[in-house]
C-alpha cells in the first residue's frame, strides 16, 4: 500500500485550492497546515511560486517543453511517494513497518542504491552532465564566477560564457568549443540546448546521435564536425564541416523525417519560424574552431567577408568557405571533392610571398560551366584580389579585361607536386594554374564571372580559385585602377 | 522599518520615497511576492497579471498614505487583496478563498524566499529542472502550464482520474522543488 507523505498531501491540497476544486474540508485542512506547520507552509509557498512560474514560462513566446528529451531521472515515478528530504515522516515509518521493508530490500538487491532511503536527499538526481575542460581561452563567465581551468572535470547543467572560448569534452564522446557570449543548457550527455551563442562540435563515433537543440530546430549528428550558432533575434545557423547532420523541427519528433539533411560543406539558417534557407558563405579561421556566417567585417584582418552568387536553382546547400588568412602550402581548394585537390607552389616549398596568408575562397566546382554565373565578393578593405585560372586554358573576357597575369603559377593537386612516386595516377589530377591579380582600392563588392568547360583542356575540370590579401599602406592603388561597386 | 529584510530590500535606486517613481519601483521590487499573493486569491494566471497592474495603479494613487516606517509588503498585500476581491466579483468568479491571515502567512513566506533576483533565478533553475523530468511528467506540465489545458481536459486525454492527476502534479511539484532547491549546476 502506498502512503502519501505529508509534503505530497500538502502540495496536493494546495494545487486543489489553486485549481478551484478544493472541498470545504480540504480548504479547512489546508488552513490548518498553513496555521500550524511552518515547514508545510513553506511547501505551500513553494508550490504557489512554482505554479505561477510554470504559467509564466509557458506564456513566453514560442514556449515549448522539449518533448523528446531523454528521461534522465533514475526514478520510477510510482515510487516518488517516498519522503524526499529530512527525517522519515510518520507516514513513511508506517509504510516501512507495514511491509515496505521487503520492497526496499528488493530494490537494494536490484542495485538501486542508498539514494532511495529516507534522510538521503537523492531521489531526484540533479547530477548534471559530466564534462572535461580541455582549454580555457580568455573565458569570462557571467556573474563574475571563476572560470574553469584545463583538466577540471565538472558536472554542469548550464554554462553562460560572457566572452572567450571554452573547449571541453562531454564524456559521451563529444568535443565542443563554445565561444562567448553563449548560453548552454546541458540536458544530458547526448543532448544540449543552445540558447544563444555559438558551439562547434566534433563528435566521436560512439556519440553519434548527439543533438543540439535550438529555439528554431534540432540538429542531430550523424558522425561529424559541425557548428551551430543561435541569435534569438535572427534564428539558428547550422554549418557542417565534415560528415552529416539532420535538422529537425524544434517541436517535432526525432522519428519524423528531417527538415533537411546536410553534408560536409553545407549550411542553412533556420529563421525564427524554423524554415531553412541556404547560407551563402562561411568564414573560417584563423583559429581552428573559429567561424562566422556571412560576415566577419569587424575582424581587423578580414579582407573577403562574404561570397554570394546568382544561382537560385541550386540543388544543394553548399556554402562558399572563406578561409581567413588560410592561403598556405597545401590548402584545400574545395571542401568536398573526392580527389581533395589542394593549392601548391611549383616547387612544393613556398608559395609566392604576396599570396602567403591571404584570405582564400573555396569555390564551388558545381558552378563550373554555369554560363550565367555572377559571383560577388564582399571586400572589407583595399586589397590585391587574385584569381587562379588554369594555365593554357582560354581566359574569359572578364578576366582578361580586369585582371593582370602576374606570371606566377600554382599547382592544383591532391598531393605535393614534389612527392616522389608514380606520376601516372597522381599526375592525371595535377593542373598548373596561373595567378591573375587586380588591385582593389577600398571596401565594396566585386563581381567575377563564369568559367566554361569549352575553355579548359580536358577532365577533370576545375573551377577557378580566389584569394585576396590586404594592401600595405605603401601599396595603395590609384583611384583609376579599381572598380569595386 | 527593517531595511534590508526580504520584505523591504535595500535598493538605492528607489531613491526618495517621495519621488513619482517610488510606488512603481516598490511594486517592482515586490512584484513576485505580490503576484503570487494575488494568484492565491484569483487563481488564474491572466487575472493575476491584470490584477497586479490594477494594484500598481492603486498603490500609486494612495502612495501618500504609505507610512515608510512600516514594511511595504503587508501594506501592499492589503491593497492587493482588496483589488483582487473586487476583480473577482467584477469577473463573476467564485470568491471562496483562504482566510486573510492564511493568505498573509503565504505572502510572508513568499517574502522570505528572497528578493526579485532570487525569484528570477528560481524561475531559471525551474526551467532547467523541467528538462530533467520524466517524459510523461513533462507532458503533463506541457498540457497544464504551457497549453493551459484544464485538469478535466487532461483527464480526458490521459484517461487518468482527477485524483490521480492531482497526485501526479503534486509529485512533479515535489521533484521540481527539490531540484530548484538543490540547484542545477550553473557556471
Amino acid at each position: 500500500m502506498k502512503v502519501k507523505s505529508q509534503s505530497t498531501e500538502t502540495r496536493e491540497l494546495m494545487l486543489r485550492y489553486l485549481e478551484g476544486t478544493a472541498t470545504p474540508e480540504e480548504l479547512q485542512r489546508l488552513s490548518h497546515v498553513l496555521r500550524e506547520t511552518p515547514e508545510l507552509r513553506r511547501e505551500c509557498a513553494t508550490t504557489l511560486r512554482q505554479h505561477l512560474h510554470l504559467f509564466e514560462l509557458g506564456a513566453q513566446p514560442a514556449a515549448q517543453l522539449e518533448p523528446n528529451a531523454p528521461v534522465v531521472l533514475p526514478l520510477d515515478e510510482k515510487l516518488v511517494a517516498f519522503p524526499a528530504t529530512g527525517q522519515p515522516e510518520r507516514d513513511w515509518t508506517a509504510w516501512w513497518w507495514g511491509g515496505g521493508l521487503a520492497v526496499a530490500a528488493a530494490l537494494l538487491l536490484l542495485g538501486w542504491g542508498a539514494g532511495w532511503f529516507p534522510g538521503v536527499n537523492a531521489n531526484f538526481a540533479v547530477s548534471g552532465t559530466e564534462v572535461e575542460i580541455q582549454a580555457n581561452e580568455n573565458v569570462v563567465l557571467a556573474k563574475g564566477q571563476t572560470a574553469p581551468t584545463k583538466g577540471q572535470t565538472l558536472k554542469l547543467d548550464r554554462l553562460t560564457l560572457a566572452s572567450g572560448t571554452l573547449r571541453f569534452r562531454i564524456t559521451s564522446g563529444v568535443n565542443l568549443v563554445a565561444s562567448g557570449p553563449a548560453e548552454i543548457e546541458f540536458i544530458d550527455a547526448m543532448h544540449m540546448r543552445l540558447v544563444r551563442g555559438q558551439v562547434t562540435a566534433d563528435v566521436e563515433p560512439q556519440a553519434r546521435g548527439f543533438t543540439v537543440v535550438t529555439p528554431n530546430g534540432r540538429v542531430v549528428d550523424l558522425g561529424t564536425r559541425f557548428g551551430v550558432g543561435v541569435a534569438p533575434e535572427v534564428g539558428a545557423d547550422v554549418v557542417v564541416f565534415q560528415g552529416k547532420v539532420e535538422v529537425h523541427r524544434a517541436d517535432g519528433n526525432a522519428a519524423h523525417p528531417p527538415l533537411v539533411s546536410l553534408l560536409g560543406g553545407e549550411a542553412v539558417r533556420l529563421n525564427r519560424r524554423g524554415t531553412p534557407t541556404r547560407i551563402d558563405s562561411v568564414v573560417t579561421g584563423p583559429g581552428a574552431h573559429q567561424w562566422v556566417v556571412n560576415g566577419g567585417d569587424q575582424d581587423q584582418d578580414a579582407v573577403i567577408t562574404a561570397v554570394t552568387d546568382n544561382n537560385r536553382q541550386r540543388w544543394s546547400n553548399r556554402f562558399y568557405p572563406i578561409m581567413r588568412r588560410g592561403m598556405n602550402e597545401g590548402v584545400f581548394a574545395w571542401p568536398y571533392d573526392v580527389n581533395k585537390p589542394r593549392w601548391w607552389s611549383l616547387d612544393g616549398a613556398s608559395l609566392p610571398a604576396e599570396l602567403e596568408a591571404a584570405d582564400v575562397v573555396q569555390t564551388l566546382n558545381e558552378e563550373l560551366n554555369n554560363q550565367n554565373l555572377e559571383l560577388t565578393l564582399r571586400l572589407a578593405r583595399a586589397c590585391r584580389l587574385y584569381v587562379f585560372y588554369e594555365d593554357g586554358a582560354t581566359p574569359p573576357g572578364w578576366l582578361e579585361e580586369n585582371f593582370t597575369d602576374t606570371g606566377e603559377r600554382l599547382v592544383l593537386s591532391p598531393d605535393s607536386p614534389t612527392l616522389p612516386g608514380d606520376p601516372g595516377t597522381r599526375g592525371s589530377y595535377q593542373r598548373v594554374f596561373r595567378i591573375w591579380q587586380r588591385l582593389i582600392s577600398g571596401p565594396g563588392e566585386y563581381q567575377l564571372g563564369a568559367l566554361l568547360k569549352e575553355n579548359v583542356h580536358s577532365p577533370p575540370f576545375y573551377m577557378y580559385g580566389i584569394a585576396a590579401k590586404a594592401l600595405d599602406a605603401n601599396q595603395q592603388p590609384t583611384a583609376g585602377e579599381v572598380r569595386p561597386r | 522599518m527593517n531595511a534590508g529584510s526580504p520584505d523591504n530590500p535595500v535598493n538605492p535606486a528607489l531613491g526618495e520615497l517621495k519621488s513619482p517613481e517610488a510606488p512603481f519601483l516598490q511594486v517592482l521590487a515586490h512584484r513576485s511576492m505580490l503576484k503570487a499573493y494575488i494568484m492565491a486569491i484569483v487563481r488564474d494566471p491572466h487575472l493575476a497579471e491584470d490584477t497586479l497592474s490594477d494594484v500598481t495603479v492603486v498603490v500609486s494613487r494612495v502612495w501618500a498614505n504609505y507610512d515608510p516606517a512600516q514594511p511595504f509588503g503587508p501594506w501592499a498585500r492589503g491593497i492587493a487583496r482588496r483589488v483582487a476581491l473586487t476583480n473577482l466579483r467584477k469577473w463573476r468568479r467564485p470568491v471562496a478563498t483562504l482566510d486573510e491571515d492564511m493568505l498573509d502567512a503565504l505572502g510572508e513566506e513568499m517574502s522570505r524566499m528572497g528578493d526579485e533576483g532570487d525569484q528570477e533565478e528560481a524561475k531559471q533553475k525551474l526551467q532547467i529542472c523541467l528538462q530533467k523530468l520524466p517524459a510523461s511528467s513533462r507532458e503533463l506540465v506541457q498540457w497544464r502550464y504551457y497549453d493551459e489545458a484544464s485538469y478535466e481536459e487532461i483527464s480526458r486525454r490521459t484517461g487518468r482520474t482527477m485524483n490521480a492527476l492531482y497526485m501526479a502534479f503534486s509529485r512533479i511539484h515535489g521533484m521540481l522543488g527539490r531540484c530548484v532547491k538543490k540547484g542545477p549546476v550553473i557556471l
